[in-house]
């Protein structure tokens, strides 16, 4: 190790970078509980339990990232250099190291996790997992997926292009909330469910799953029946599509969905009350997981879930829709998993050992 | 909340008037009924079976704001509401919630001033319109007062569900004369509207020729067939009156297990329903004869035979039963209460200078008495609770207070092992007895043994996540207290002390957000979710590691240190009890509501106090050099 990276491995192991690092940490963890009765769960894990930089007005600040990085680099620190192992410093050490564990851990689950739903009734199967929160603009060439656009990526006025599309696509509009107005422009040409409505930005709710993606798509070139201007919105059960020749171009907005690589089947689903009332008690899913020629069946239950290749499935919730129930499956998955287990373990461990060492260390005084 | 998403109930002012018309030849009833037996009668209400007496306190608590009423106990004026609905509802019983619902429904408000049902149900009937456009509404879109408003008409609703629960049974004032019984085959006997269930469609058709043959007017009806005609009229008019009664379930089902329970009303519109079931109203019946005729020794008999009737259909646990009304007779948190502020009382007598020591002894003495008592008395309540409910005691915010209590108490009293000082004591005391008085606030449904929604409803998370970190609230709270007493100055010895208290609640806090986190990874698929509860938890446990941490690098003096621990006490409260209010995330399952002001006021004052303690705390140390 050379010298100045020594150096600046001894700056980073000093406790004082802990004693001003953590009331930060306090402020972001209070402001950002209580904006989130404002601004909702999801808003405030990004402006502030995700964040690189915390905007105080003109002033930046830094963010939880680099808060919980710094963190890391200074336990790292501190148990390279100035942890040796003796009897008094064991149960410390094994303390810090649970903790380095844990923010590991959570840089894996950060960059790896991939979190989703599954929403079915008996007897349906499915393959893909909804992601809660993406949004995205498919574009599909007869059932096939062309591009996969993320709506955060998507700006009003930009093209859309790929080799395999025939005709020029542009986006008129795009509004990650979008509430629906009557067509009242007669300028243009408007197709669909276009002709009748409109959509334009909306403010966001504070449920993020509530926010109702759409774009407006300019569509010239494929010929005068189909050209014109189409609506691509989240809850629309069609959406617009365009036939060139014997292939047929969709426009989906969704929900970002990632294939499994095996299908999940409800065989039934139960909800059980406490007696007399409605609120449940329990709530239960029979599945049968069809993975190439192999099927078995497995039930899910609340605090009781499903793991298989790396995909674990729980029993979220339900819906009741026009009297029948669709059970919700939250399907996770995450390469970092295992770490909170482990961290918890070895910081428990720590903690009595360091408290063993100190009642010793007092009894001998 | 399903009642709210039903229309009100149109007739209740006509219901009103055929309750008072209903005229009884029996005599008042004696008003002393012993009560026992009728206690434990099984009723399923709130998704669980308990007994009439938990029903009965619920209901008279969110009504009346008490226990008892003018003498009655709880489950004598269930009884009378029951039996005798004609004067239940003229009582004076509902105090209404807040001004602001007290002008809503055009009535005055004085603080301890109570209205009769009558009152109450006639004020609402002159705003059904505003009722029903609130339950269109929806719930989400209910501001604070609307919910408070619609919150008191679904308790005055189940009141008028109650009242009306029996009127299937009481004796009534109609009847046929012989000739006509004989007539109609019917048995002059026939009393209640539940006897007349078999014969009422023979009764109705006679009465439908008479109204075809003369029309409505009643002079040109011969005497018999006014008779009739009332008599039809009178049993329509019960009739009215059990529409959608479904709230006092008391009797059992076919099968032992299966989800039956059903009101009287209910089980008598059941097309379903077995003769056999049918008869469990003969029983009732029974019961309203005897409660008329005062006659305490079928009383007795009759609830009796109806509780074992209950237990042995579904499978209850009749000792459990026995339980509950025993542990709501106890009302062990005003004891314990009590106990702990006597044994802290003393304690601080005990040690003010001009107390001889042979009386401060004695004090001490009574003191350790007392709160040996009031502890033991915790951890029974808190183990019949445990009995009663048949899961770990932390599964609501009202319990998870009355554990902590406990863990405070106890571990703040072992403090004192190796020394002679008293301020371990006094702090369990202090802890112990303000914990358990502010639990009152967090149990305004009535009823305190709940059932817990689903995610909650696993025993092993409960005895592990929630068990240790409500230890880690308590430990927390000890150390905190304690900082005060160093900063306080009242002895010397605390300062090694602290440390290690502190270090206490840092593990139970960590490991108990760590378990927490892992539940949550079990149950829905992530370790951490940035929820408020989750937050508040990681806070306490981050303050904790700066306090230590301070200390180490030299940052934070004795004092410091101390001002810090102490300020731990706001951050558990916060935690604790102020993210409930933010109602965000998963974790709003602990509703509170004027538990916002008290937490305020609260954190406030011990603001100011640990700052003026830090601050002669340090005049103090600096004089000492």
């Amino acid at each position: 190790m050379t010298y100045s990276m020594h150096s600046l491995l001894q700056f980073f192991a000093r406790p004082v970078i802990l004693f001003y690092l953590f009331p930060w940490l306090m402020c972001i963890l209070v402001l950002g509980t209580i904006s989130q009765r404002y601004i909702g769960l999801y808003e405030s894990e990004r402006l502030f339990f995700s964040s690189t930089i915390i905007w105080a007005g003109p002033l930046p600040l830094p963010g939880m990232v680099p808060v919980l990085a710094l963190l890391g680099l200074s336990l790292t620190a501190k148990l390279i250099l100035k942890s040796p192992w003796n009897k008094q410093k064991v149960g410390t050490i094994v303390t810090h190291m649970g903790a380095l564990l844990l923010l590991v851990g959570g840089l894996l689950t950060a960059i790896t996790a991939e979190e989703g739903v599954i929403v079915f009734a008996p007897q349906e199967a499915v393959s893909v997992v909804s992601d809660y929160h993406q949004r995205e603009l498919a574009v599909f060439k007869n059932d096939s997926l062309l591009l996969s656009l993320p709506h955060d990526a998507i700006q009003k006025g930009q093209p859309i292009h790929h080799v395999e599309l025939p005709f020029s696509v542009q986006v008129a509009n795009v509004c990650r909330n979008c509430e629906v107005v009557l067509q009242s422009d007669s300028s243009k040409t408007y197709r669909g469910l276009a002709e009748k409505m409109m959509i334009k930005p909306a403010p966001l709710r504070k449920e993020n799953e509530e926010n109702l993606f759409g774009a407006v798509l300019e569509i010239s070139g494929s010929d005068p029946q189909q050209d014109g201007r189409y609506i691509a919105f989240e809850p629309m059960p069609r959406q617009p599509s365009i036939t060139v020749g014997e292939d047929r171009y969709a426009f989906v907005a969704r929900k970002v969905q990632r294939p499994l690589p095996f299908t999940v089947r409800l065989e039934s689903f139960q909800k059980f009350a406490y007696p007399g009332s409605s609120m449940a008690r329990e709530y239960e899913s029979i599945v049968s997981i069809i993975d190439g020629d192999v099927t078995w069946q497995s039930p899910i239950r609340m605090n009781e879930p499903l793991r298989y290749k790396g995909y674990t499935l729980y029993q979220s919730s339900f819906i009741d829709v026009g009297g029948q129930q669709l059970s919700v499956l939250a399907v996770v998955r995450n390469a970092g998993r295992v770490f909170p287990y482990i961290s918890s373990i070895v910081m428990c461990v720590g903690l009595l050992i360091h408290l063993w060492t100190r009642r010793r260390r007092r009894v001998a005084e | 909340m399903m009642y709210l998403f039903r229309h009100p109930y149109t007739g209740m002012t006509v219901v009103l008037l055929i309750l008072c018309a209903l005229l009884f030849s029996f005599g008042a009833q004696a008003a002393t009924l012993d009560s026992a037996a009728f206690k434990r009668i099984p009723i399923v209400h709130d998704g669980r079976v308990k007994p009439l007496d938990t029903f009965a306190r619920a209901y008279l608590y969110r009504l009346s704001g008490g226990q008892s009423l003018d003498g009655q106990t709880a489950s004598e004026w269930l009884a009378e509401s029951l039996f005798r609905p004609d004067l239940a509802i003229k009582q004076p019983l509902i105090r209404l919630p807040n001004k602001r619902i007290a002008s809503a429904l055009e009535l005055e408000f004085e603080k301890n001033k109570r209205y009769s049902y009558q009152q109450v149900a006639t004020a609402f009937d002159t705003k059904r319109s505003e009722v029903i456009a609130l339950i269109q509404k929806g719930e989400e879109n209910l501001n604070r007062f609307e919910k408070e408003f619609l919150d008191f008409y679904g308790v005055i609703n189940d009141y008028s569900q109650i009242t009306r629960a029996m009127t299937l049974v009481l004796p009534n004032a109609q009847s046929l004369p012989d000739a006509e019984a004989k007539r109609l085959e019917i048995d002059p006997t026939l009393r209640s509207y539940a006897d007349y269930l078999t014969v009422k469609d023979r009764i109705v058709i006679e009465a439908q020729k008479v109204v075809k043959k003369y029309g409505s007017k009643i002079e040109s009806y011969s005497q018999s067939e006014q008779h009739i005609a009332m008599l039809a009229f009178y049993l329509a008019n019960i009739e009215a009156t059990g529409k959608q009664n479904t709230l006092f379930r008391v009797i059992p089902p076919e099968q032992a297990g299966s989800d039956g329970w059903q009101a009287p009303w209910a089980l008598a519109q059941d097309k379903s329903a077995s003769p056999k079931r049918l008869e469990s109203l003969i029983d009732w019946q029974q019961l309203a004869t005897a409660y008329y005729a005062g006659d305490a020794a079928l009383w007795q008999q009759t609830a009796t035979a109806i509780n074992q009737q209950s237990i042995q259909a579904d499978n209850i646990s009749a000792m459990r039963l026995h339980l509950e009304v025993w542990y709501h007779q106890l009302n062990p948190t005003l004891w314990i209460m009590i106990g702990y502020g006597l044994a802290f009382i003393l304690l601080l007598i005990s040690s003010i200078d001009s107390v001889s020591s042979r009386q401060s002894d004695a004090m001490k003495k009574a003191a350790a008495l007392i709160a040996y008592g009031a502890m033991l008395l915790h951890v029974v309540m808190i183990i019949t609770r445990i009995i009663i409910l048949e899961r770990p005691p932390v599964g609501t915010l009202y319990e998870s207070v009355l554990f902590v209590a406990l863990i405070a108490a106890l571990l703040a009293w072992r403090l004192d092992k190796h020394s002679q000082a008293n301020e371990g004591k006094m702090i369990a005391c202090l802890l112990g007895g303000f914990l358990i008085g502010i639990s009152g606030l967090f149990a305004d449904q009535g009823d305190t043994l709940g059932v817990l929604v689903a995610v909650l409803n696993t025993n092993f998370w409960l005895a592990t996540h929630v068990v240790c970190i409500t230890i880690g609230y308590g430990c927390a709270l000890v150390a905190g207290s304690l900082a005060h007493l160093y900063l306080l100055g009242t002895s010397d010895n605390l300062g090694k002390k602290l440390q290690t208290a502190a270090l206490i609640a840092l593990l139970f806090t960590a490991v108990g957000t760590i378990l927490g986190g892992i539940w949550a990874d079990q149950s829905w698929g992530r370790f951490w979710g940035w929820d408020p509860k989750e937050n508040g938890a990681l806070a306490i446990v981050i303050w904790l590691i700066w306090l230590l941490h301070g200390r180490i690098t030299g940052h934070l003096k004795t004092i410091g240190f101390a001002a810090g621990l102490a300020v731990t006490n706001i951050i558990v409260a916060l935690s604790w009890f102020g993210v409930n209010l933010l109602n965000v995330g998963l974790h709003s399952y602990g509703f509170t509501n004027s538990a916002a002001y008290g937490l305020a006021a609260f954190c406030s004052i011990e603001l100011i106090v640990i700052i003026a303690l830090s601050i002669t705390a340090k005049r103090r140390l600096q004089y000492a050099q």
